[in-house]
């Protein structure tokens, strides 16, 4: 590394704190930007800081956005009494991609991590139940879908939410967990089998 | 690299790269290990539910030379925790608070057989239905009699006075010991006569200890803050899980 330009080694040890990336890709990465011309790399760097300087949460739903509200949040063809809670904003284009969810959002920004510190005041909860006490006129929220993660963490959130919500008389329900499509039931372990019994269905 | 087997609770997991975990297990056999199981972040994983946290395995995993982290060839799941929370928020963050104990105070590579049968037992009762908070004040005296720092209930730290039975005691959140009236630190919390008095209750078998009493956070709450002070001041470290679980013990009807 000391034999490098300072400016590569700079440019090389910020890439290597991005996720997924070593050393090796980071010089792999900080050549190629070298030999590119500098339109290209006026581009990228652009695109960097505007990810910063232009945008922001939505002030309804907490989703990433340029425009507030977001378009979710702004699609008066969307079903407005149903709102599905995730922990990631990334979580809300797997749920897009399915094309059969047509409510609202809300972006929690992440889980209750007792293990981390990481409780309900962390979270975006507060804007989630003032959504929930909608104003004179507005379309009353019926059903919220908890869309956290099927580990330990997002059941805690899973459970902490339906808490707060119910004694509201809103339905609060769960997105299934158990066999993965394309799996096979023999190599399902005990609390995998359990909570694909539990989230059964008629057919 | 010989292939190890080995009977283990996991005690937590950290993400590690894309699609990786670090997972904290404790065995039996071996002691505490951290170890890699590749592509367990992925939708189809073959580690299914067995390395949420508390977990016991049968965890199959290869050491590497003069590597700290072993890697985690296979894990089957034995008896899961999320099933052990049975829905309930209190149990949640009991077993969060009991899985981060465990990983705090227990050295990596040692072997410790009574450690790791007092959490077994710990977590068998807690399945069995007993009320959490017994389990959990009984996983907290035993960790700090066995870590061997188990502060003197009978004299006080101060100036060695006996300490009655029906006395007030107190104590500060720095590790040193139970005080006297007249020794009482400024900044102290009390830990009432019948606080200690449970300690004669945990030192018997928890399999012989009736739930009755305990539906609620209230008794033993004073000497779960005891012990809980003698642990952080052990290690030196804050223990991240027990402000929530604090919390919730301060909601009414809790
Ligand atoms: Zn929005």
């Amino acid at each position: 590394m000391d034999d490098l330009a300072a400016p590569l080694t700079r440019l090389i040890e910020e890439l290597k704190r991005l996720p997924g990336i070593g050393q090796k890709s980071a010089q792999r990465v900080a050549f190629h930007l070298l030999r590119a011309d500098r339109e290209r790399v006026q581009n990228f760097a652009d695109a960097l800081l505007a990810l910063k300087d232009q945008l922001g949460f939505c002030g309804v739903c907490q989703n990433i956005t340029d425009i507030d509200p977001c378009r979710y949040c702004a699609d008066g063809g969307r079903q407005r009494d149903c709102i599905c809670v995730v922990e990631e904003p990334a979580n809300i284009l797997n749920i897009e991609k399915t094309r059969e969810f047509h409510g609202l959002y809300h972006v929690l920004h992440g889980a209750i991590a007792p293990l981390q510190g990481i409780g309900p005041e962390q979270l975006r909860i507060r804007s989630l139940l003032e959504r929930l006490r909608a104003p004179e006129g507005a379309t009353p929220i019926r059903e919220i879908i908890i869309a956290t993660d099927p580990d330990s963490e997002g059941e805690a959130t899973a459970l902490y939410l339906a808490r707060l919500i119910k004694p509201l008389g809103i339905r609060v329900s769960r997105i299934a967990m158990g066999i993965p499509v394309g799996s096979e039931i023999e190599f399902a372990d005990e609390v995998t089998m359990l909570k694909a019994l539990e989230g059964r269905r008629d057919l | 690299m010989p292939l190890r087997e080995a009977q283990a609770i996991v005690l937590r997991t950290y993400p590690l790269k894309e699609a990786d975990k670090i997972v904290v297990f404790f065995t039996r056999e071996y002691g505490k290990c951290r170890g890699v199981s590749r592509g367990a972040r992925r939708m189809k994983n073959g580690f299914g539910g067995s390395l949420e946290p508390l977990s016991e395995v049968r965890v199959g995993y290869f050491e590497r030379p003069r590597k700290d982290l072993v890697t985690i060839d296979r894990c089957d799941l034995e008896s899961s925790m999320m099933q052990l929370a049975g829905g309930d928020m209190t149990r949640v963050l009991a077993l969060a608070y009991i899985a981060e104990v465990a990983d705090r105070m227990l050295p990596e590579h040692e072997v410790n057989d009574a450690s790791y049968r007092l959490l077994r037992l710990v977590l068998g009762r807690i399945r069995e239905g007993l009320p959490v908070w017994l389990p959990l004040t009984y996983y907290l005296y035993w960790m700090v009699r066995l870590g061997g720092f188990m502060p003197s209930l009978a004299a006080c730290a101060g100036c060695g006075v006996a300490i009655e039975a029906e006395q007030a005691a107190f104590y500060a959140g720095d590790g040193s010991g139970l005080r006297c009236r007249n020794c009482r630190p400024r900044q102290g919390n009390e830990l009432a006569a019948s606080e200690r008095g449970l300690t004669g209750l945990l030192a018997r078998s928890l399999a012989e200890l009736p739930g009755d009493g305990w539906e609620n956070g209230r008794r033993g709450r004073e000497l779960r803050r005891f012990l809980h002070a003698a642990i952080e001041a052990q290690i030196e470290a804050q223990l991240k899980s027990w402000k929530l679980l604090e919390e919730l013990e301060n909601e009414p009807g809790i």
